[in-house]
């Protein structure tokens, strides 16, 4: 299978900013990498860095999503204490 | 190689009913011993219907009635309904089995009507069809208040037969389901929401398709009118009545809120964030990042799911911003403070999963993110299940850390009736009220209350209530506001102890077990019948106000302490 580069700006972004800043940074990195690479015309270490961008991208996607849930139960738990909007009921 | 259709939706089917169940065991492990939602439900609306069905006057139509058991004769009109299927399950289980019954129900007809409607109008595909049953077992899972019926959780069941009835797709039962709608669901929260979408849904089909379904707008109507039938009582005691004028006359809308934008689109983002806790507590961030991930790639003009976004924003916005609406309009049309349309966020959490329905539908068509739609699933299940306020106390019920009273604690029967023998007297002779106690835990043991949580009652009773500890509330102008110009808490207030929902359920290990300077006026007590007051504080200053100490009860089963005072008698 032959795979192009992409670039991953804006989900390493948006990644970094709103859901997992720890792996989006990593991300980043590699987006920035791929982007020095194939700025010098060397293609297949860009698409290397693009793949790992990807790779680091979908597993900020997944650590988000369980950091968030953990949190989430954490707050349900502790009730009141934590967040008093939702107070009245826990 | 994929599994077979049939066995993966067999699968799907069986996880989501077993989760489905799952809300259940701890009632199942406790029995008397389980919590029960407190606020606005073993607090007043569940304790209304039993009152209704132990006086046997759920179906009396008579106009003129008055209960004596409330607030010296409420008007029997002012209650809810008789015509409710929650007077049937009382009457036939019981109240705290009638409650466990119709949350049972209610949470399997909000997993098949959820899965129902996204098979029939969302998610089309067979593939799909274990995630119909993954967002169903969630929409399962959304806390919703039991006497507010099928409100919340029958909404998917409602909108599935509407939507039937308007692509001329329906069933007999489809009209089975709008005809009997109203009998199991609440005319303020539910009519004005079903209403409401049901004709931005007419309105967009009309658009779409340039006809006019005669059939669907037939159901509207009927659906409308099937809910002033039921509701019949609240009309007639409003707007028939000649000597009944309502408390909520002087409601003012703004007595706990400042008119502000910066304040409106606070309560707008914590509406979208969290919905609110009347209507399900329901977290839906996961659901922006799933809608985010599917909408970023590909076909991004996504009708229907943007539709669906677009109504969630437009109900947060219409939410927090309701108060100007008020303001600007409350004058000349009063119904706009006093019902509240902005309790159409009760959709939110019907809406929030048929956007996470869509949503995993379309990430589930991309080969990156397929297998995204587990997790999504998984998390929000998670969250849903934790963020079940009932479900979360009966567990902590089990470890024996919870710090609210389950059921049988909450209303102490037998606590109650040593009070009963040691006072004496039929019931029916005297009155009573409650400080730092709510006053339903008295109705329910059979207690002729002056005081009361009622949504509806006499103005005139509120004026004379009011005298009887009118100098608490010149106290402090916050307590003052909350009775003057809300007021369905007609308690007594004391100003050492505060409004919130703590200030009526201060049990054995609550603080403060004492108050030094209850200003209580004893004649205007006994001029309403008053005789007895049931404190889970020691009135430090008993006799100076006019009232003596009678005695302390205490039982292992009962959360509270109660101490028992009586109004002296003329010297």
């Amino acid at each position: 299978m032959i795979v192009s580069y992409r670039n991953w700006w804006k989900e390493a972004i948006l990644t970094s900013l709103f859901w997992c800043p720890p792996l989006g940074l990593v991300a980043l990195f590699f987006v920035i990498s791929g982007e020095i690479n194939q700025n010098r015309g060397n293609d297949k270490m860009a698409v290397a860095f693009s793949l790992k961008a990807r790779f680091w991208l979908r597993t900020a996607l997944y650590v988000g999503l369980l950091s968030f849930t953990l949190f989430g139960c954490y707050v349900f738990w502790k009730g009141g204490e934590l967040i008093p909007i939702i107070g009245t009921m826990y | 190689m994929s599994l077979p259709l049939e066995f993966v939706d067999k699968r799907a089917r069986l996880f989501s009913i077993a989760i489905l169940l799952l809300q259940f065991v701890p009632y199942l492990l406790l029995m008397g011993g389980s919590y029960v939602r407190i606020h606005d439900t073993l607090e007043g609306e569940w304790v209304w219907y039993h009152i209704l069905v132990e006086n046997g006057i759920a179906l009396n139509f008579d106009p003129d009635y008055r209960l004596p058991q409330v607030m010296n004769g409420l008007q029997r009109y002012a209650f809810h309904s008789g015509v409710s299927l929650n007077v049937l399950w009382i009457w036939m289980f019981g109240t705290l089995g009638g409650y466990i019954f119709a949350s049972l129900l209610m949470h399997i007809l909000a997993l098949w009507g959820m899965h129902r409607l996204l098979i029939r109008h969302f998610i089309k595909d067979p593939e799909l069809n274990y995630i119909a049953w993954g967002v169903a077992t969630i929409f399962a899972w959304v806390p919703c208040f039991v006497p507010f019926g099928l409100s919340l959780a029958g909404q998917p069941l409602i909108f599935s037969a509407l939507l039937s009835i308007l692509l001329n797709k329906q069933k007999w039962y489809d009209w089975a389901i709008v005809f009997l709608f109203p009998f199991w669901s609440s005319i303020v929260w539910a009519a004005p929401a079903i209403m409401s979408l049901s004709f931005v849904v007419g309105i967009f089909h009309y658009i779409d398709f340039k006809f006019v379904r005669w059939q669907f707008w037939g159901a509207f109507l009927a659906l409308g009118l099937i809910y002033i039938g039921v509701n019949f009582n609240l009309f007639a005691v409003n707007y028939l009545t000649d000597n009944f004028v309502s408390h909520r006359t002087e409601y003012n809308y703004f007595y706990d809120q400042s008119l502000s934008v910066a304040n409106s689109f606070l309560d707008s983002f914590v509406l979208f964030s969290f919905s609110h806790y009347h209507v399900g507590t329901f977290v839906s961030i996961p659901i922006i990042v799933a809608m985010i991930s599917a909408l970023y790639e590909g076909d991004r003009r996504d009708q229907m799911l943007l539709k669906i976004f677009v109504i969630i924003v437009a109900v947060c916005l219409f939410f927090g911003f309701y108060g100007f609406i008020v303001y600007a309009f409350g004058d000349s049309i009063p119904i706009l403070g006093e019902f509240k349309f902005n309790r159409i966020s009760i959709l939110l959490p019907f809406l929030w999963l048929l956007v996470l329905a869509l949503a995993l539908g379309r990430l589930n068509k991309k080969r990156i993110l397929s297998k995204t739609v587990l997790a999504f699933l998984a998390a929000q299940m998670v969250l849903g299940i934790v963020a079940n306020d009932e479900f979360n106390h009966n567990i902590k019920q089990i470890l024996g850390v919870d710090p609210k009273p389950n059921y049988k604690e909450y209303f102490a029967e037998e606590m109650f009736e040593e009070i009963s023998k040691k006072i004496g007297k039929e019931k029916s002779t005297y009155r009573v009220v409650s400080l730092g106690i709510s006053p339903t835990v008295a109705l329910y043991n059979g207690f002729y209350t002056l005081d009361g949580l009622q949504p509806l009652y006499d103005l005139r009773y509120k004026h004379k209530f009011r005298r009887i500890f009118e100098g608490e509330l010149e106290k402090s102008p916050m307590l003052k506001s909350y009775f003057d110009e809300w007021g369905n808490r007609c308690y007594i207030f004391s100003t050492e102890l505060g409004k919130d929902d703590k200030s009526f359920l201060i049990g054995k290990k609550q603080q403060p077990q004492h108050i030094n300077h209850l200003a209580l006026n004893a004649e205007a007590f006994k001029e309403l019948g008053g005789e007895y007051i049931f404190s889970t504080v020691i009135i430090d200053n008993a006799n100076e106000i006019g009232i003596t100490f009678v005695g302390e009860f205490n039982h292992p089963d009962s959360w509270w302490t109660v101490y028992l005072y009586k109004a002296q008698s003329p010297q």
